[in-house]
C-alpha cells in the first residue's frame, strides 16, 4: 500500500496559542484512520488544514501526491470533506442538494442524475429523494452529507466527528457505511472522541493531545506499546490457592490477583498478567488441564481502546 | 497559499460557465420556489398600477381639455413613464442590497460556506453566481413592469432615447446596489450586519456624500472669499463641476437632469455649460458619468469580494 496522506511537521498557531505542534503522520491507501483526541486537542484544526480551509503556520500536508500549499485545486478534487456540522440547505430537495454539489464539482448534468440515484441507494435515502432536506432526521442528514462527499468519487474521505450527536442506531449505520466505503477502496480519515467507533472500524489510530500526536499505529500495536501485559481471566472450581501456586512457577506471568466471581461461592476468579505470545498462553491452559485443575473458564480480557487512550493522554488541553 | 489553483476549468467557455453556474441555478431555484416570489411580483405590479392610476386621475382632474387637446396625452405619457421609472429606481434601491447582503454571509451562517470552498467551485463563480441570480430577479421585476411602462407609448411623448437612457440607469443602479450588498456580505459573518452596512453605504454615497461635499465647498467658499462676496470665477467653475459630479452620483438626480437636457437641448450624450466669463465648455450628460462611475465602483467592489472569498483562513 502507498501513503496517500502525509502530514509533515505541521504547526498551527492561533495568535500565540499553538493548536497543532509538529504533527507528523502518514495514512496509507485503504486505511480507516481514526484520529482520536479530547475536545480542543487540535483535531478539527488539522482536518481544516487537510481540507484546504485553514493555512498552516508551518509544515505541509500532501494528499494523493498534492500539497495543500501549492495544489489546492487538486487536493480538493482528491478529497471528500464532511465537517462536524450538517451544512445542509433547508430549502432544497434531497436530490437537488446532491445535484448542486455535483455541479460544483463540474460533473456534467447528464451524468449527475444516475450518480445521485446510486449515491442515494448507497446511503439508503432513495425513498426520501423528493423530500426537502429540512424534513430529514439528524441521522439521515448525516448520511446525505456522506453521500455529498462521494459525489465526485474522491480517493480520500475526511470526516470530522461523523457520528457526533447521533443516536445509537444512526451511529451504527454511519459506521457500517464507512466500512462499506473502505471496502469500495476509499481511504477514510475521521476524527472522533467516541472510542468505540475507533475500536470497531479503524485499521490505524492516531491519538492527539494538546496539538501533539502522542501515539499512532494499529489498535493492536497501540495496545502492545502502551499496555504490554495481557490480562487473562481464569475461573476455577475450588483449589484456587493451588492453581495460583502452579501459575507462579510458570514463565511470563508477572502478577496474579484474586477477583471475586460474579455468581456462586465455590467459584474463584483469578486474573493474571501475562507478557507472552499465544503459543505460551495455550501452554498455560494445557498445563492447567493436564494437572487436573477444575478450570471452567479461561479467557483473555480484551482491553478496550479507552484504557489505551487513558494511558496515552494526560488530560492536557491547549 | 497559492491562489491561481482555485480557478475554474479552463476548457469551458465563459458563457457556458455563466449559464451553468451552479450557484446561480440553486439561488434562482430557491428564490422562485413557493409563492413568495409570485406574491412579491404581484404586489410590485399592483403598486405600480395604483401609482399610474393615481397620476392619470390627478392629471385628468386638473385639466379640462382631456379629449380635445392632443398635447395632454403627451403629458400623460411622460408622467406615466417618469413615474414607472422613478418607482423602479426606488424599488431597485431598496431590494438590490437586500438580495445580495446575505449572499456570502448567509452561507457562513448556514455553515455551508466551508463545503462550497472545498469543492472545485471558484471564488469568482461563487460571487458571480450570487450576483447574477440577484440581477436576474431584478430584471424580472423590470420586465414585469414593461406592459405598464408601454402605456406611455400609447399616449406618446416619450422618445426612444429616453427609454434607452432610463433602461441603462435602471440596470446600472441594479448592478451597483447588488455589488454593495455583495461586498459587505463577503466582509461580515452575519447577514444582518452586512444588510445594515450595505444600506448605510448606499445612503451615505447617494445622499451623504453630496451633502458633505456641498457643505464643504460652501464653507471653503465662505472662508476664503467672505460671506458677502460672491464666489470667484474659478470657484464657480469648481462649483459647477462639483455639482455635475454630485448629480452623477445620485440616480434620481441623474435621471431628472438627463431628462431635462434631453427635452430642453435634445442633448443625449453631451451638453455645454456656461462659464462666468461668458464662454462655454462641453461636458458629458450625467447618465454617462453615472454609468462610468457606478460601473467602475461595482467592478472594484466585486473584485474585492472575490479576493475576500478566495482568501484562505489564517
Amino acid at each position: 500500500m502507498n501513503p496517500i496522506i502525509e502530514i509533515k511537521d505541521l504547526n498551527k498557531n492561533f495568535g500565540v496559542r499553538p493548536a497543532v505542534e509538529y504533527l507528523t503522520l502518514t495514512v496509507m491507501e485503504g486505511d480507516i484512520f481514526g484520529f482520536v483526541g479530547p475536545n480542543g486537542a487540535g483535531k478539527t484544526s488539522t482536518i481544516r488544514m487537510m481540507a484546504t480551509l485553514l493555512q498552516p503556520t508551518s509544515g505541509d500536508i500532501t494528499i494523493a501526491g498534492h500539497s495543500i500549499l501549492t495544489s489546492q485545486r487538486q487536493v480538493r478534487a482528491a478529497i471528500g470533506y464532511m465537517p462536524d456540522f450538517f451544512g445542509v440547505y433547508n430549502d432544497m430537495k434531497v436530490w437537488e442538494y446532491l445535484d448542486f454539489f455535483g455541479a460544483c464539482y463540474q460533473i456534467p448534468p447528464d451524468e449527475r442524475l444516475q450518480l445521485i440515484d446510486d449515491l442515494l441507494a448507497l446511503v439508503d435515502l432513495t425513498h426520501r429523494r423528493e423530500d426537502m432536506t429540512d424534513d430529514l432526521s439528524r441521522g439521515m442528514k448525516q448520511r446525505l452529507s456522506l453521500a455529498r462527499t462521494l459525489i465526485h468519487d474522491p480517493q480520500v474521505l475526511i470526516l470530522d466527528e461523523p457520528a457526533s450527536g447521533l443516536d445509537p442506531r444512526a451511529r451504527v449505520e454511519i459506521r457500517q457505511l464507512m466500512v462499506e466505503l473502505a471496502r469500495l477502496g476509499k481511504t477514510i480519515f475521521f476524527s472522533t472522541h467516541i472510542l468505540t467507533d475507533v475500536a470497531e472500524i479503524s485499521t490505524r489510530v492516531g491519538i492527539i493531545e494538546a496539538g501533539k500526536l502522542v501515539a499512532q499505529g494499529t489498535p493492536e500495536e497501540l495496545q502492545q506499546i502502551l499496555m504490554p501485559h495481557r490480562l487473562i481471566h481464569i475461573t476455577v472450581l475450588e483449589r484456587a490457592e493451588e492453581i495460583a501456586e502452579h501459575l507462579r512457577r510458570m514463565e511470563n506471568i508477572t502478577q496474579i490477583r484474586y477477583l471475586q466471581p460474579k455468581n456462586n461461592g465455590n467459584r474463584s476468579l483469578l486474573e493474571i498478567e501475562f507478557n507472552g505470545d499465544d503459543l505460551m498462553l495455550s501452554a498455560i491452559l494445557s498445563g492447567l488441564i493436564e494437572a487436573g485443575f477444575p478450570v471452567i473458564h479461561f479467557s483473555e480480557d480484551s482491553r478496550d481502546l479507552e484504557e489505551v487512550f487513558m494511558r496515552a493522554t494526560k488530560g492536557v488541553v491547549t | 497559499m497559492s491562489e491561481t489553483t482555485l480557478e475554474t476549468a479552463p476548457n469551458r467557455s465563459r458563457w457556458v460557465n455563466l449559464i451553468q453556474n451552479p450557484v446561480m441555478i440553486k439561488e434562482l431555484r430557491s428564490r422562485m420556489r413557493g409563492n413568495r416570489a409570485f406574491l412579491v411580483l404581484s404586489a410590485y405590479i399592483a403598486l405600480l398600477s395604483v401609482g399610474i392610476g393615481m397620476i392619470f386621475l390627478v392629471i385628468a382632474a386638473s385639466n379640462n381639455s382631456v379629449g380635445t387637446d392632443p398635447e395632454i396625452y403627451q403629458i400623460f405619457g411622460k408622467a406615466i413613464f417618469g413615474a414607472v421609472v422613478g418607482m423602479e429606481l426606488i424599488t431597485i434601491s431598496f431590494i438590490a442590497p437586500a438580495l445580495t447582503a446575505g449572499a456570502i454571509a448567509s452561507e457562513r451562517e448556514r455553515q455551508t460556506y466551508d463545503l462550497l470552498r472545498t469543492t472545485l467551485l471558484s471564488a469568482r463563480s461563487l460571487v458571480f453566481g450570487k450576483l447574477f441570480s440577484a440581477l436576474s430577479y431584478i430584471l424580472l421585476l423590470l420586465f414585469a413592469a414593461f406592459p405598464l411602462q408601454s402605456l406611455a407609448f400609447l399616449f406618446g411623448g416619450v422618445a426612444i432615447e429616453e427609454m434607452i437612457i432610463a433602461s441603462v440607469l435602471l440596470v446600472i443602479s441594479a448592478i451597483a446596489f447588488c455589488s454593495f450588498g455583495l461586498f459587505f456580505s463577503s466582509l461580515t459573518k452575519r447577514t444582518l450586519v452586512s444588510t445594515v452596512l450595505a444600506y448605510a453605504f448606499a445612503i451615505l454615497l447617494i445622499f451623504g456624500l453630496p451633502l458633505f461635499i456641498l457643505t464643504a465647498v460652501g464653507m471653503f467658499n465662505s472662508f476664503f472669499f467672505g460671506f458677502n462676496t460672491g464666489p470667484s470665477a474659478m470657484m464657480e467653475v469648481i462649483l459647477i463641476f462639483g455639482g455635475w459630479i454630485l448629480v452623477s452620483i445620485n440616480p434620481i438626480a441623474t435621471a431628472v437632469v438627463s431628462e431635462v437636457l434631453l427635452i430642453q437641448e435634445q442633448a443625449v450624450f453631451y451638453t455645454s455649460l456656461p462659464l462666468p466669463s461668458g464662454s462655454t465648455f462641453p461636458i458629458i450628460s450625467p447618465w454617462i458619468s453615472f454609468t462610468i462611475f457606478y460601473l467602475l465602483l461595482s467592478i472594484l467592489l466585486i473584485w474585492f469580494s472575490i479576493r475576500r472569498v478566495r482568501r484562505v483562513e489564517k
